[in-house]
Parts: C-alpha cells; sequence; structure tokens
C-alpha cells in the first residue's frame, strides 16, 4: 500500500491534518515567472506486449494554462537498440498532434539498452536510454476488503488488490502497477499507478498494490492487473510526481520543492521508459467479511 | 608618587544587588562612581566588583525599573556593600528593547547584543494573548521570524539551528510548543534574555550565528508569592518564596494550553476526540551558603500533546537541568562550575486496526563547565575556562507495518561525541577607559566515538550518492576528530559621552546541526553530527556599529554593518529525502554562504511613551557546487527589509496601549514557472532554487492593558491586570506555506493557495500576584 512503502507519507499527511486545524488555506493567484515553451516534454513509456507504441512530445506551458501544453510536431523521433532502428511517426497530425507512434517495436524489445533520439524542427536535439529490465510473472490476482474498510474507515467499502508473485532473484529490481477493469485504464495518472521497489519484497509476494472503490466496480466486471518492470530512476519520478503535486506545500514536508528527475538531456522534460509488462486478469466478486 | 604607591593605596569594594521586593539578585545593574567617570555593571549573579584608590566616592546604583539609589562611600580599606533596589522607581520601559542603564550602549564594549527585561516583553501585544520570549526577539533588527506560526528566528543570515539557546546554561534543542505557535519560555518563570547576534564571547561555542541566553528567576528570597495568568486558551501559575529567609528560596512555574478543548465543539467528530496541547514547568532553587559560596539548582520539563482521535499521537518534549556552583575565592577571582543535562524526544505513533506505525527519537547532552574570573588590575579583567560536552543523537528507528503489506522499518543509527572547549578571554581598558579591547579564543574539539556508523559513498551522480560501503565502529572507538581555534576579537571606541564605535570580529564552529529546511515546522528534528562526510560549519563575522544617544540618553540609536561568511553550510539536494533517512549524509550538500547588511535602531526608554523602531537591510546567499547547478542563491531567510516598530503609551496610571507593527520582504522560495503534462496528470516545473518570494509580510498588532487599583499598590498585596489583544488587527494574509497542485474541485486544472493563521485574533488574559 502506498501509504506504508513511503514511510514518511503518514507522517506528512497527518501533521497536515494537524495544520488544517489551525491553519487556513486560500486559494490565491501569483504573479509567476512563465517559461511558456521552453522545454520540451517527453512522454514516452513503450512496453513489449506487441501493441502499437507511440511517444508523446508538447512543451511546456505557464504553471496556470488549462490547457496540456502545445503540441511538438514534425519533429524526428528514433528509438534504437539491439542494432535496429525504429522510427516513430506522427500519424495524425491534425486529431492528435504531437503523438509519434510505431507498430513494430514492441514485438522486438528485448532485454537490452534502447536510445531514444529526438530533433524538433527547429534543430533541438534530446537524447534518453532506459534499459528494458524483466519483469516476474503474475500468478493471480485476487480482491479481499481493505483491512481499514473493515473498521468503517471509509465512507464507501474498499477493497485490495493482492498481487501474487514470485520477485526476480535479488535486490534492485522496480515494479509500476496498473489496473484495468473492463479493459478502461483506471489508473492513467502517475498519482493513480503504485510504484514498487523490491528491496522489501518477500521471494514470494502478496502484497496488496492497489485499492478498487465498489463505486468503481460491479460483480462480473473483468479486472486486469498489470505489472511492469521500470528503473529506479522512474521509480523516484512517480515518487517525486507524488511529492511535488498531491504533497505540494506541506510546511512538514522537509526538503524545499523541485523539479521531478529526467532521464532526458539537453532540458528536456519527462521520461522515456522501455519496460517488460505482465498482466493478470480476474472477475471480480465482491469477498465474503 | 609612583605608579607603584598609587597601585598600594588601592581597595576592592564589592558587593551585590538585589531586588528589595524579592531578595533576587539583580543583573546588569549600573553602578556609576561620578568621580572616576567610570564604574561596573553586576555579573549574572548580581555580583560586582570594583578598584578605587583612597578617597570619597559616590555610587550611583540604577537599573531601568527600579528606583536609583545613591551612596557616600569613603575608601579607606576594602569593603563590601549590598545593595537592595526599590520597584518602581524609574518609569518602566514597557518596550524597551534593552534593560541596561540609560547611555550603557554607548560604553559597554559588545556589539551586536540585546537584553530584554521581562517587564518589556510583556507589554507587547502577544499572540493569543500568551506573551512570548522568542516573538519578541524576532522584532529586533538583524531577527528575522520564519513566519507566523513559527518561533523560529534567524538571525544575520543564519539557519535557524546555527542559534545556540540556553535555559539557565542547558541547551534548548527545540524552543517551541504548540506547532511552533510558543517557545518553551514561561514568562512567569524568566528572569532576563541575552541575544548575542555578533562579538560572542569566547565562553559560548557550538553554534555559527547567535546566542540566546535566557536566565530563570531565582523566586523571593523574602515572602512568599503567587502569580499567574488565565487566558483564552491556557493558564500559569507561579509559586515562590524563601526556603530559609534571606539565605535561599525556590520558584516553581507551571502552565497548560487547553486550546483542545474548543475541538469538542467541532462538527466534526474526529476532531471532537482529538487532543492538542501542552505544559511546562520550571523550578528553581538557588542557596546562598555563605559569602563565597551560592548553589543554584534549574530544571525544566515540558511536553506537547497531539492525539488525532485514537488513531495516531505525536508527542515532543525538552528536558532540562542544571547546578551551577558560584565560588568567590577573593577579591579578584570567583569561579562557576556547572553541570548541565538537556534532552529532546519526540515519539510519534499510529495505530489503526491491523496497522502500526511507530518512532521514537531521542537526543541528549551532558555538559560539565568551569569557568573563571580573574581581575589582574584596574584595566584588566580575564576570564577563562573549559567545557566538555557528550551528546548522543539517536533519530530512532522507524516501524511501519500493516497486514498484507510490506513490513518497513529503518534503523536510523546513533551518533555519539564529546566537544570540548577551553577558552580565555580578556577585557582590557585602554587612554582612561576612552577605548576599550576585548579579545580572546576558543578551542575547539569534537570526536565520534563508537558505535556508530561511517558511511562511504560513490559522489559521481551529483544529484544522487549511493552508499558504497559502511564502516560499523566499534563502542569506545574515536574515529573523527575535528580541532579548530576561534578566535574573538572587539573593541569600543568612545568619542565623547554620547556616542562611540565599535567593531567586533569572531569566529564560530558548528559541529552538530539539524536537517530540516527552512520553511518546515515539524517539530520532528533530526539533529546529526560532523563527520566523514559532514565538515564542521565555521562562521567568520565582522561588525562596526556607531552608537549615539540623544536627550540625555533619553533616545538612543545605533547602525551596525556586518559581514558574515560562512563556510560548510549545507542544504538539501534537489528532491532529498531527509525523514527518517539512516542515509542523511547522502542528502546533504556543503557549500558556502555569506550575508551581510546593516542594522539601524532607534529607540526611546523612558516616559509616558516610549518604544523602539528597527530596520534592517540585509542579503543572504548561499553557493553549494551540486545545487542549483552551482550557482549562488538566496538562502530561505534572506529578507531584503525587515522593518518593525513597537511602542506604548500610558494613557492613565492605569490603562495602558501597546502596538507592534512588522514588515518585512516576502520569504525567498523556489516557485514553479511552469508546468509539463504527463500521462495526464501536470506537475510544476520549478524556477532556481530560491529565486521566487512570497508576497510581503506586515502585520499589526495592538494589545490594551487594565491595571486596577494601581494607585493602591503600595497597599495592596493582591495586584491584577486584564490585558486585551488583537494580532492581526486588519487580517493580512500572511502565507505560512504556498501549495501548488491540481484543483481539488475541477481536476487537471492548476492551483496555488496559502496555508495561513486567520485574523485579526483576539484575545483576553487576566493576570494576577500576591
Amino acid at each position: 500500500m502506498k501509504l506504508f512503502e513511503r514511510k514518511y507519507n503518514l507522517i506528512i499527511l497527518v501533521l497536515a491534518l494537524f495544520a488544517g486545524i489551525t491553519a487556513c488555506e486560500k486559494d490565491v493567484i501569483l504573479d509567476l515567472a512563465s517559461i511558456e515553451g521552453k522545454y520540451v516534454i517527453v512522454e514516452g513509456n513503450l512496453i513489449d506486449d506487441g501493441s502499437r507504441q507511440w511517444i508523446r512530445l508538447t512543451r511546456s506551458s505557464s504553471y496556470y494554462d488549462v490547457t496540456t501544453g502545445d503540441a511538438v510536431q514534425d519533429a524526428s523521433v528514433l528509438v534504437e537498440g539491439n542494432n535496429q532502428v525504429w522510427q516513430f511517426q506522427e500519424l495524425f497530425p491534425d486529431s492528435l498532434p504531437g503523438y509519434y507512434f510505431n507498430s513494430q517495436i514492441s514485438s522486438a524489445l528485448t532485454e537490452t539498452m534502447y536510445h531514444l533520439h529526438i530533433e524538433t524542427t527547429d534543430n533541438s536535439i534530446f537524447f534518453a536510454q532506459s534499459e528494458l529490465r524483466p519483469v516476474p510473472v503474475l500468478d493471480s490476482v485476487t480482491v479481499k476488503l481493505n483491512p481499514f474498510s473493515e473498521l468503517n474507515f471509509f465512507d464507501t467499502t474498499v477493497y485490495d488488490l493482492i498481487a501474487h508473485f514470485a520477485d526476480l532473484p535479488g535486490d534492485g529490481d522496480h515494479y509500476l502497477f496498473n489496473l484495468y477493469i473492463n479493459n478502461k485504464l483506471k489508473t492513467p495518472r502517475p498519482t493513480d499507478k503504485e510504484p514498487m521497489s523490491d528491496v522489501n519484497l518477500d521471494e514470494y509476494s502478496s502484497y496488496a498494490v492497489l485499492n478498487l472503490n465498489e463505486n468503481d466496480i460491479a460483480p462480473g466486471d473483468t479486472l486486469i492487473l498489470e505489472m511492469r518492470s521500470i528503473s529506479k530512476e522512474k521509480f523516484d519520478f512517480y515518487s517525486i510526481f507524488f511529492f511535488q503535486t498531491d504533497l505540494s506545500g506541506n510546511p512538514f514536508a522537509g526538503a524545499p520543492p523541485a523539479n521531478i528527475p529526467t532521464n532526458l538531456s539537453e532540458g528536456a522534460r519527462g521520461f522515456f521508459q522501455v519496460s517488460a509488462v505482465n498482466r493478470k486478469s480476474a472477475i471480480f466478486q465482491p469477498p465474503q467479511p | 608618587m609612583t605608579f607603584q604607591t598609587i597601585a598600594e593605596q588601592r581597595y576592592v569594594l564589592r558587593g551585590s544587588v538585589r531586588d528589595a521586593s524579592n531578595g533576587e539578585y539583580l543583573t546588569g545593574v549600573n553602578i556609576f562612581i561620578p568621580e572616576i567617570d567610570g564604574g561596573a555593571v553586576t555579573d549574572i549573579d548580581g555580583k560586582y566588583s570594583i578598584r578605587l584608590s583612597e578617597g570619597e566616592y559616590t555610587l550611583i546604583f540604577s537599573f531601568i525599573g527600579y528606583q536609583r539609589f545613591e551612596r557616600k562611600i569613603v575608601m579607606d580599606t576594602d569593603k563590601t556593600l549590598d545593595v537592595f533596589l526599590q520597584n518602581g522607581g524609574l518609569r518602566l520601559s514597557e518596550v524597551v528593547v534593552s534593560a541596561e542603564r540609560s547611555g550603557r550602549n554607548v560604553e559597554r564594549a559588545e556589539m551586536s547584543t540585546v537584553t530584554l527585561s521581562m517587564e518589556s516583553i510583556r507589554n507587547i501585544p502577544a499572540f493569543l494573548g500568551e506573551v512570548d520570549v522568542l516573538r519578541t526577539i524576532q522584532l529586533l533588527p538583524g531577527v528575522q521570524s520564519a513566519g507566523d506560526g513559527n518561533t523560529g528566528f534567524f538571525v544575520r543570515g543564519g539557519n535557524a539551528d546555527q542559534n545556540l539557546v540556553l535555559l539557565d546554561e542547558a541547551v534548548v534543542f527545540n524552543a517551541s510548543h504548540l506547532f511552533n505557535f510558543f517557545s518553551v519560555f514561561n514568562p512567569d518563570a524568566v528572569k532576563d534574555v541575552q541575544l548575542f547576534k555578533g562579538g560572542i564571547m569566547p565562553e559560548y561555542g557550538g553554534r555559527l550565528s547567535s546566542v540566546l541566553d535566557v536566565r530563570m528567576r531565582e523566586g523571593d528570597m523574602n515572602q512568599y508569592k503567587m502569580s499567574g495568568g488565565v487566558g483564552l486558551i491556557s493558564s500559569r501559575l507561579t509559586l515562590e518564596g524563601p526556603i530559609q529567609r534571606g539565605r535561599s528560596a525556590f520558584l516553581f512555574a507551571g502552565r497548560r494550553t487547553y486550546a483542545d478543548l474548543f475541538l469538542k465543539l467541532s462538527s466534526d467528530e474526529t476532531q471532537r476526540e482529538s487532543q492538542l496541547y501542552f505544559y511546562d514547568f520550571n523550578g528553581k532553587m538557588n542557596y546562598v551558603l555563605n559569602d563565597q559560596n551560592r548553589l543554584f539548582f534549574s530544571g525544566y520539563y515540558g511536553k506537547d500533546v497531539t492525539l488525532f482521535s485514537e488513531l495516531f499521537s505525536f508527542d515532543w518534549g525538552n528536558a532540562t537541568s542544571s547546578m551551577r556552583w558560584n565560588r568567590i575565592y577573593n577579591d579578584r577571582m570567583f569561579s562557576d562550575f556547572s553541570i548541565v543535562y538537556s534532552n529532546y524526544q519526540f515519539n510519534i505513533a499510529g495505530d489503526v486496526g491491523p496497522a502500526s506505525f511507530r518512532w521514537e527519537s531521542l537526543l541528549h547532552n551532558v555538559n560539565l563547565k568551569a569557568d573563571f574570573n580573574y581581575i589582574f588590575n584596574d584595566n584588566n579583567r580575564f576570564t577563562f575556562g573549559l567545557q566538555s560536552i557528550y551528546h548522543n543523537l539517536d533519530p530512532g528507528t522507524i516501524v511501519a507495518r500493516i497486514e498484507g503489506a510490506a513490513a518497513a522499518e529503518f534503523d536510523l543509527s546513533a551518533t555519539n561525541a564529546l566537544e570540548h572547549g577551553i577558552y580565555f578571554n580578556n577585557e582590557q581598558s585602554l587612554f582612561n577607559d576612552r577605548l576599550l579591547l576585548v579579545y580572546g579564543l576558543r578551542n575547539s574539539v569534537f570526536q565520534l566515538i563508537g558505535p556508530g556508523n561511517q558511511y562511504i559513498f560513490d559522489k559521481s551522480n551529483p544529484l544522487q550518492w549511493e552508499v558504497t560501503d559502511t564502516l560499523q565502529l566499534e563502542r569506545g572507538n574515536f574515529y573523527d576528530e575535528f580541532i579548530n581555534w576561534e578566535p574573538r576579537v572587539s573593541f569600543r571606541l568612545k568619542i565623547n559621552d554620547r556616542s562611540s564605535i565599535k567593531g567586533s570580529y569572531n569566529r564560530m564552529v558548528q559541529y552538530i546541526q539539524q536537517a530540516q529546511s527552512a520553511q518546515s515546522v515539524a517539530p520532528y528534528d533530526v539533529w546529526y553530527s560532523a563527520s566523514n562526510n559532514i565538515p564542521p560549519q565555521v562562521a567568520d563575522q565582522v561588525a562596526m556599529g556607531y552608537f549615539r544617544n540623544f536627550l540625555e540618553d533619553r533616545i538612543e540609536t545605533s547602525v551596525e554593518v556586518y559581514y558574515k561568511d560562512l563556510q560548510n553550510v549545507s542544504d538539501i539536494v534537489d528532491n532529498g529525502d531527509i525523514l527518517g533517512n539512516e542515509l542523511l549524509e547522502g542528502q546533504l550538500r556543503i557549500g558556502r554562504g555569506w550575508a551581510y547588511g546593516a542594522e539601524f535602531l532607534l529607540q526611546k526608554q523612558t516616559g509616558r511613551l516610549n518604544g523602539f523602531l528597527g530596520y534592517t537591510w540585509a542579503v543572504s546567499k548561499r553557493q553549494i557546487d551540486d545545487i542549483n547547478e552551482g550557482n549562488a542563491y538566496f538562502a530561505p531567510n534572506d529578507r531584503r527589509h525587515d522593518m518593525s516598530m513597537s511602542g506604548s503609551y500610558d494613557i492613565s496610571k492605569t490603562w495602558n496601549i501597546g502596538m507592534s507593527f512588522i514588515y518585512a520582504t516576502g520569504t525567498a522560495i523556489t516557485l514553479p514557472v511552469g508546468k509539463m503534462f504527463y500521462q495526464g496528470a501536470f506537475a510544476p516545473i520549478y524556477s532556481d532554487r530560491n529565486s521566487g518570494r512570497l508576497p510581503d509580510y506586515h502585520r499589526l498588532d495592538l494589545s490594551v492593558t487594565f491595571t486596577p487599583n494601581l494607585r493602591d499598590r503600595d497597599r495592596r498585596r493582591f495586584e491584577s491586570s486584564w490585558n486585551f489583544s488583537l494580532f492581526n488587527v486588519y487580517g493580512r494574509v500572511n502565507p505560512i506555506s504556498v501549495s501548488f497542485a491540481e484543483n481539488s474541485d475541477r481536476p487537471g486544472v492548476p492551483n496555488s493557495s496559502f496555508f495561513y493563521i486567520p485574523g485579526p485574533i483576539p484575545a483576553i488574559t487576566w493576570n494576577f500576584n500576591f
């Protein structure tokens, strides 16, 4: 569970609650400097499931801008690895500007290092590299009532999704869990997903990795738990993303705010990750108390 | 007549000065002798000693808040003169920054030093009516507040952990109560407060930026007394009296807040079942064994308790105790021997069904001290001493468990260390006291002792050091040792009776420091020591000042400029994980800092209308290779302008009004300059470190004090007063912190918000004594 894997989250969250007793919060609009368009943002998460892969390029926007940032179009996007080069192309420039697709690479991905090369129309060049690491086989996925929910801690019933798998030998592996319900991704955003380090995992693990709210699921729905291999840097990326967004401005946080780390060079932001993926499905039936 | 002959005809006049109403010894009383255009000042034990030639002299004892006392004396042999000053002669200077005699600011060599009497602190409008030492300190030039809800303070560009806070010589590691809204110092138990911002005497060591020396009252030697106060959120009670009349006394003071009682009114059940309070006790006893020996025992115990329903508890507190033996050997020499203990601990615990969480931390130290004063002759006063401190910094163990999830246990290794200091200092008067030189040297030694861990890091990636080896050191073994010399020099050049120029240089070294960002208000202090990865911090400060009094010393003015060079200062690396991290050293980066500024002070100490106006212009920067791409950046405590004004006016004998106003440039913080979208969510893109600013801080506080039956004061034993205060009169939103996150009601829409203490906050307090 997120709350306990990140030891300090609990402390900070509860202290924030106390801060709420004595302090007030007021929405404000600040006169912030803007670097609108200065940075290229790369969203590249390739997996080896044989599906069409994409890499999205946008530009940074001013903080209060409600758009998702301008698309970076007409760029050259290449991924190289295992002595092969794949070109990503902007197939739908009008409906999906800034999305670059490739249909071959996914089937060809193996456990090796992959290099991303991007060149934009203004001749800016950006690099990143990511190693595809193996991922354990998910033996099964089960559902049980969240222990807090047993105590009526929440307003609604919450279930835990339990992943059963044998961890890879040795420490140093990192994973990411996603959840699909009836083939729809329920964890699209970085803070929805569950990154996991194997440092504290047993050889065989049965861990609650994600939560399900009773309002989001019905008996008979199909659950798919997805497990990806990620790098430690990507694990840190997700952890810090959580801190810099959901816990932003918390007066009990120890460290000052800072940019979320990236593996992109030349000032680009975002992250490029190549992952092995494993999925396991189950039909949801509410567990008996 | 030869010099030798003159020397032979000199005699020693010594004695003590005490408060006639309670027998307490008074520190800082001025003894002026017109015949020699000089005199002396009583020390912290109320003692004085003057060498005079044979003849007749007039002694004038004066102290703000007491009647002036004058006595003729013929010196034809060594003599002792003990004086009891009566209260109320000079009109109390309600908002004075200094309790010193008028004109003393010009005459003393000390600069960058402020003495506060509790009488002055009491009349400054207080937050929720609770008089607070640290909140008053924050008003002074050169001292910056860490913000609302925070009793932390920054001195001349230093961090909050660079202030040595002492309560009767014991280190107070965390001087805050109730998430920093109040300080640990009970105003009823405090005698006086001295803040040294520069020109720090060599008897003090271990912190870079300042020394805040708080002394507890000793208790009434003549009669039993009770005093206290009842306020909106807390009550106080103090008992004092003689143990043996005229020779020994005790004082016990306690207070407790009851803010949590208001939580019972909440509509939220969880808040109704929560607790949030603190209590503390002060105790002191002193014994006059005989004319040569006095003993002091003092202690403090305080605790904050927060209980969030039955789910979560968080408590923390300080405990200190000290024993001091004051010994007078002869007319020329006296000493103080002290044993001092202090600790700070916090416990965080949570239990929710199958989940549990524990974090217990303790740090403590034991300090043995010996200080000697030796008067060579009329022109040289020599002090020397030594001390040894045992530090035990145990950040504790964090254990988090939940059924079905991976248990997390983090054992944060403890540090044991010895810190030694040896020093001397001489105060030398030259050219008929026109020039006063004070010079000294401190040698400090810091030794880490096993058991402990020594970490070796691979530092090739500046943003992420990876530990490559951990050396486990055996119990009793010394492993890292640091030795430093710390020269301290200051001078006062008297231009005339009304003006002087002062200067100082001091080097300070700090071996233990706190892992906390400047904006943080959490009480889970994690202190760490110098090590193979963290060299000791060193500060060199030079300061110059011009002091000028007007209207027969009724108005005092001063201008001080300073430059401080900080070496080996640390800051947290981007996205550093400092909370409960055994490898904390790997999250810190070392570099340098510098601070400079000018401080202006104008004050009127006496009369119906009195107060002060202070202004500071200052810059504080840091440069650390692995932070902010190696570029210099503003320290979080950088405030370009800082102005404070405080005043008090006696409308009548029974009514007094007080005000204080503060304006400061906004805190330097890291602000977003844009945002990025990634996987359907946005995250801020930040500026260079601390290149942004919070809005400017300003606040007006008012108070009215009504003291009924004041005219009958001399005849009545029971006295009381009502204090009405209004904090943040015009409801300025001064942010504690700023959040940049998604709008909770409108997903995907960027939002920013301030956390702040709402205002205005009225309060009423009834104070009494009899």
